[in-house]
């Protein structure tokens, strides 16, 4: 009885370790989320609510503005995470090396990973600007006047200066991680290659590749999650326009809650989609990138 | 790494390496220059160095944007969410590093989900939260959802952390009689420390950075914060190029310094988390 009572007793104090994490969690972040999925339900406009059912669902399938927030997404997803991953395995390749400055150059490129996304999108406002923007003033320069754009009031262009901008800002992350995976790469796998005749892009292939798997997965899996719910480079890029032609899911829960309407039963069916959207995405990938990993 | 090329061929790469380096803080550095030129120079030549310098535009910036007290609303909101996560997180990742069984996995995957789960969804409900509790335009209100939201990031970092440290020494100040508060607070805190590092400089970029919450949340202009008070310029003084970015340097600053002296616990907490994760 006394022996079960101080087991009990041990095992409530570990218990308590979890309390204060759970408690913030749970009540300010994870239910009000999950409450979503009921308001979702409902034509909530943050006043009154009346339970809908799947209308909300239903109308979201024909709104132009949605689908085009989708794929919108899609293309933003794909175009950051491959050229993220793809520029900054290359800086990691090419920053593994010690030399001098090197660590220097490691500094400047994750630098801009600090900074507020909303100062990210004044200064690239500034350089994009068409009229005293850097970009057309250099071009100028070089007698290629022709070429000057309105850089984020062109929609297709602007959607693009989104994934740049994005990508200059996360590549440092994205390097710090491949450079940590290079450097777990045992140096005598190198010189078996040597010997074995695997040199140049061969060696890359067939023992740097295999062996990064780790770093490349959870590179892969951080940049889906992140950026399917893009929303401050946009935010303060484009603010989702000109028009809606920007918007992300991300921003267009923002507009449909915050923005001209409280359409806030409405907003959160959308909130539910992406959610789910995101949660699908991301275990296809892990299972399928995991499945790529070696034991070392 | 890669095969070896001359030294010529050398020399090439490293001065194409350092212009693409370039590339990265090109844009903070005219950040800091243009907010020192005058509103027609900076119209007249936005690149290069300033002609005149002149603290006009940080002087209004400083005025326009309350400085002091929006700088005050950021440090405190700031402070005091980055330093209640990183110990409640630590409590909660070493017990479900310790114990490891399944209701505590089952916690972890708890919070991990919560990496998965876009702010945006919250966002709307979280009001209505707010607005019940009586929270909306408070402090506490938005520092409560700094510490929801933080947490998952942060416990996820930190349990890979405590995998990696022994338990030896727990075990011997459990036998030498030590509790299992006293014996976390005074033993595994301590170890923990370059991860609490890491966790602690990451998150106080995140909400010194954040503009949408305090936005949301927190519309109050006595209590707005700094970022909130930069995102008004926008509409008010459009325009005004070497205002905003003595605004932005203004906000920058105290958080470059932080980057440079943490460097490298940044870099060593993303990797911890990263890999071991």
């Amino acid at each position: 009885m006394e022996r079960k009572r101080r087991k009990l007793k041990a095992e409530l104090k570990w218990a308590s370790f979890l309390v204060p994490a759970l408690m913030f969690y749970l009540a300010f972040y994870l239910l009000p989320t999950l409450s979503s999925g009921y308001y979702s339900l409902t034509d909530w406009d943050g006043v009154k609510s009346r339970f809908i059912g799947l209308d909300n669902y239903r109308e979201m399938l024909n709104d132009r503005m949605i689908v085009a927030s989708f794929r919108n997404t899609l293309l933003y997803t794909v175009g950051i995470t491959v050229l993220q991953n793809g520029i900054g395995l290359l800086a990691a390749l090419l920053l593994v090396r010690k030399f001098r400055g090197v660590n220097a150059m490691r500094t400047m490129i994750f630098m801009p990973y600090i900074f507020s996304t909303l100062l990210i999108g004044y200064v690239w406002g500034f350089i994009l600007e068409p009229n005293i923007g850097i970009v057309n003033n250099v071009l100028d320069a070089l007698h290629l006047g022709e070429l000057k754009q309105g850089w984020l009031s062109e929609p297709s262009l602007a959607r693009w200066m989104i994934v740049l901008v994005t990508v200059w800002q996360c590549l440092g992350y994205s390097m710090v991680i491949f450079i940590a995976g290079l450097q777990g790469i045992p140096k005598d796998l190198y010189e078996c290659g040597d010997l074995d005749g695997a040199i140049g892009w061969r060696r890359f292939w067939n023992i740097t590749f295999p062996l990064i798997a780790p770093a490349f997965t959870i590179n892969v899996i951080l940049c889906l999650i992140g950026d399917l719910q893009l929303f401050n480079q946009i935010f303060a890029l484009t603010g989702g326009g000109p028009g809606y032609s920007t918007e992300s899911i991300a921003t267009m829960i923002y507009h449909l809650g915050f923005g001209n309407g409280v359409r806030w039963g409405y907003g959160s069916a959308l909130s539910v989609t992406l959610f789910v959207s995101i949660l699908a995405l991301t275990t296809v990938m892990v299972t399928f990138l995991r499945r790529r990993e070696v034991e070392l | 790494m890669l095969t070896r090329v001359s030294p010529l061929g050398g020399y090439i790469g490293k001065l194409l390496l350092w212009c693409s380096c370039i590339l990265f803080i090109y844009p903070i550095l005219l950040v800091f220059l243009s907010s020192v030129k005058t509103k027609s120079e900076l119209a007249l030549r936005p690149f290069g160095f300033p002609e005149h310098w002149t603290t006009e535009s940080f002087a209004k910036a400083l005025r326009t944007m309350n400085y002091g007290r929006s700088l005050l609303n950021t440090s405190l909101i700031a402070f005091v969410s980055v330093a209640c996560v990183v110990i409640m997180a630590s409590m909660a990742a070493y017990a479900i590093s310790r114990k490891n069984n399944r209701l505590y996995n089952g916690v972890y995957l708890l919070f991990i989900a919560g990496m998965i789960v876009p702010f945006q969804m919250a966002m709307i409900p979280l009001y209505k939260v707010l607005t019940a509790l009586d929270l909306i335009n408070t402090y506490q209100g938005v520092i409560f959802i700094y510490l929801g939201s933080l947490t998952p990031f942060s416990v996820f970092v930190l349990s890979g952390f405590v995998k990696g440290v022994p338990k030896e020494l727990e075990e011997a100040a459990s036998i030498d009689g030590s509790g299992v508060y006293s014996t976390f607070f005074r033993i595994v805190l301590p170890l923990l420390k370059p991860a609490m590092t890491t966790i602690i400089v990451l998150n106080l970029f995140t909400v010194w950075n954040d503009f949408l919450m305090p936005m949301l949340y927190l519309s109050d202009s006595k209590k707005a914060t700094i970022t909130v008070k930069l995102s008004a310029f926008q509409g008010m003084y459009f325009n005004d190029w070497s205002l905003i970015f003595a605004g932005v340097c203004l906000i920058v600053t105290p958080m470059l310094i932080v980057y440079l002296f943490a460097q490298r616990y940044i870099i060593s907490g993303i990797t911890a988390g990263a890999i071991k994760g």
